[in-house]
């Protein structure tokens, strides 16, 4: 059965921690449908993100080659399912996620009218 | 084949997904044995007490490392054999301070994998090794080591007066550990800024430190 591969973007100018997120994925089972991309500057993430559409993104967003308004701009102005982790190297506080997720106008509306603590569950089922 | 012996380490950074994933990098070094990893110091220091290693990788608060012995201890207690700083501190205090600690090597995280790989197995070797975008920061505090001035005159109260922003006291504070009003103690922080030809306080802690006036 061939399985639609995921696609990861993990950018950061930090090689070690690059590097570690993707051993770190690699250790997951589904490892083999992830295509795993890196990126170390914003001119190689605006690249990968509008070329290849990664599902997941890892972003170090206090990482001065990343610029994370022109990335977020990006992001923003796109329009497909994505996971968005946003993780500054030089805090070790909270991370930041966003899980945005492309509904039709149909289900926008089934969405405004469900209770807010399923939407949950209503936008993870396919 | 394995000749080499294994180093046995551990790591300590309060950033889980950087730690976690170096720790992952470094597992799958054939001569690297890593023994754990923490958050936290305290920790650190129970489970290296049961288990002591060869090196620790370290990242911490480089400015308040003089506050904490946590370096003293490990090293006295032969808890490990060399520590390894690893962190983001590019500060000629952090770095003076990280220096003073004791640390057997100084490494920024932004350096390559391969290079931190080669850095582990040369300190474990005996060697000292410094990220070499910080090698011109020890140059810049060796000259001015050599340019103190023999004839400095610091007086006792300056020099308490010093000890106290060293420990994060405000002027407000300061004069009331001392009794003394707030614009004595600023003053006081004048003097003690044209003795040593500092603008502000970052600047006086690292010129004290160099100069053996602070601990």
């Amino acid at each position: 059965m061939d399985r639609e591969k995921t696609i990861v973007l993990i950018a950061s100018a930090n090689s070690i921690f690059r590097n570690g997120i993707l051993k770190i994925l690699s250790k997951r089972k589904d490892f083999q449908n992830l295509i795993i991309e890196q990126a170390s500057d914003i001119k190689e993430v605006l690249k990968k993100y509008s070329k290849n559409k990664p599902r997941v993104l890892v972003i170090d967003y206090d990482d001065k080659n990343i610029k994370k308004k022109l990335f977020l701009n990006s992001f923003l102005q796109d329009q497909h399912n994505a996971q968005l982790l946003l993780v500054s190297l030089e805090q070790s506080g909270n991370v930041v996620f966003y899980d945005r997720q492309v509904l039709s106008t149909d289900e926008a509306h089934h969405w405004l009218q469900i209770p807010w603590n399923e939407n949950k569950s209503f936008l993870n089922s396919e | 084949m394995k000749n080499e012996k294994s180093i046995s380490i551990f790591l300590i950074d309060t950033h889980a997904l950087f730690r976690k994933g170096l720790k992952a990098i470094l597992a799958d070094y054939p001569n690297f044995e890593i023994i754990g990893d923490t958050s936290s110091y305290l920790q650190a220091e129970s489970i290296l007490q049961e288990n002591p290693v060869d090196m620790i990788l370290i990242d911490t608060d480089f400015y308040t490392i003089k506050n904490n012995e946590f370096f003293e201890n490990i090293l006295k207690k032969n808890l490990t054999k060399k520590v390894v700083a690893l962190t983001l501190a590019k500060s000629r205090l952090e770095f003076l301070n990280a220096i003073k600690s004791g640390i057997h090597g100084f490494i920024l995280k932004d350096e390559e994998i391969e290079f931190l790989i080669e850095c582990i197995k040369k300190i474990y070797a005996g060697r000292f090794i410094v990220s070499e975008s910080m090698v011109e920061k020890l140059v810049e505090l060796l000259i001015q080591k050599s340019e103190f001035p023999i004839n400095l005159l610091i007086s006792n109260r300056e020099l308490e007066v010093l000890n106290l922003i060293q420990n994060g006291y405000s002027n407000n504070q300061i004069g009331k550990h001392l009794f003394l009003s707030e614009n004595t103690i600023k003053t006081h922080i004048k003097h003690i800024y044209k003795k040593m030809s500092v603008s502000n306080r970052k600047e006086a802690i690292e010129k004290g430190i160099l100069w053996g006036i602070l601990k």
